[in-house]
């Protein structure tokens, strides 16, 4: 019965230490997601520009694997492209949609508010690490 | 005396000759390689200067790399609903912009790279905001490859090379000082209030470069 009082007291003591989220906190973790983005966005655009000139060069293409069908080569390239554009077009319009400044006459509707678009940023940041590593590994196997 | 009269032209030359150098900036893409000139392996210098290009201003009005001859520039790279490096960047330039407002041999080139959602007529908006007069400082729009070219194969080559860290260097918030011959003297962290005042600094000298 000791320890058992010893360990929820230890239990809350770590609850109460873990520092409370506030509109700071998650605001400046908002905005990490977002300045990681910005680095990972060149390389969504950089792949974005490797694999049109995949696409303006499919003679090159076939010349370098000539066990290619460059139809179906052109479709997975489209795909990925399209699958490239989608993901940037999200943060585009996260960000576009964005208020960093917002503020509600409620603290607590304002830090609702961020913790959504943390939720938004961090869907957005898993899906371009999906996109960017696919394409790294199809461009990988192109060079 | 008479021994100073004999030693004044020497100590005139070695006075003359200590005279402080005026400082040059350096050049970040310069390359020195050998060449054979009548049988003889000479160094030769090439610099990289920023190539030809043809951009949209705030205007919509079509802007060139002929638009900064004889001039000295800054160059950025933003986008105007950046909510974290851009303001911070863009309020430190405008101090740089404020010093140099009115001297005709300062430009400032601002690259956005959202293309699709900063068309002239919002970097219009962002530049009034600013309280950006005149036409010495241009907003820049063009397509995502002329932007992105510019920005890594040109201004930002300098920035690639000293960092090791891979990737990220567009939104960066880097300031690239650029002569009158197009060629890169400079490149500054416009997020850092040190580094902006280097700038400044280094602006000046160079506008005394002949």
């Amino acid at each position: 019965m000791k320890h058992l009082i010893q360990c929820l007291f230890l239990m809350a003591m770590m609850v109460s230490c873990t520092p409370k989220e506030n509109n700071d906190n998650v605001r400046a973790e908002l905005m990490q997601f977002h300045d990681q983005l910005m680095m990972d966005n060149e390389t969504i655009i950089g792949n974005q520009m490797k694999l049109d000139t995949l696409l303006r060069d499919m003679k090159g293409l076939k010349t370098k694997n000539p066990a290619i069908d460059t139809v179906k080569e052109k479709e997975l390239i489209n795909k990925m492209l399209v699958r490239l554009t989608r993901v940037e077009d999200q943060m585009n319009d996260w960000m576009h949609n964005f208020n960093a400044d917002f503020k509600d006459p409620s603290p607590e509707a304002t830090l609702q508010y961020f913790k959504a678009e943390r939720e938004k940023i961090a869907a957005i940041a898993k899906a371009y690490q999906q996109e960017i590593n696919s394409s790294n590994v199809y461009l990988k196997q192109k060079k | 005396m008479k021994n100073l009269i004999k030693y004044l032209p020497i100590l005139l030359i070695f006075g003359l000759g200590c005279k402080d150098e005026p400082k040059r900036l350096p050049f970040l893409q310069m390359e020195t390689t050998q060449k054979t000139v009548n049988g003889k392996v000479v160094e030769d210098t090439i610099f990289r200067p920023i190539p030809a290009f043809k951009l949209l201003n705030q205007d919509s009005v079509e802007v060139t790399d002929k638009d900064f001859d004889n001039s000295i520039y800054v160059a950025d790279f933003f986008f105007t609903t950046c909510p974290t490096i851009c303001p911070t960047m863009h309020r430190n330039l405008f101090k740089v912009y404020q010093k140099f407002e009115h001297n005709p041999s300062v430009k400032f080139a601002s690259h956005t790279i959202d293309v699709k959602y900063d068309k002239p007529s919002v970097m219009k908006a962002y530049a009034k905001k600013m309280g950006i007069k005149g036409k010495n400082w241009q907003f820049l729009w063009g397509t995502r490859d002329q932007i992105y070219a510019l920005a890594e194969r040109n201004y930002l080559v300098a920035v690639t090379e000293d960092n090791k860290a891979p990737g990220g260097f567009v939104h960066q918030g880097y300031l690239i000082l650029v002569d009158k011959q197009k060629r890169i003297r400079g490149a500054y962290d416009g997020t850092v209030d040190a580094e902006v005042q280097k700038l400044m600094t280094d602006m000046d000298i160079l506008l005394k470069e002949q």
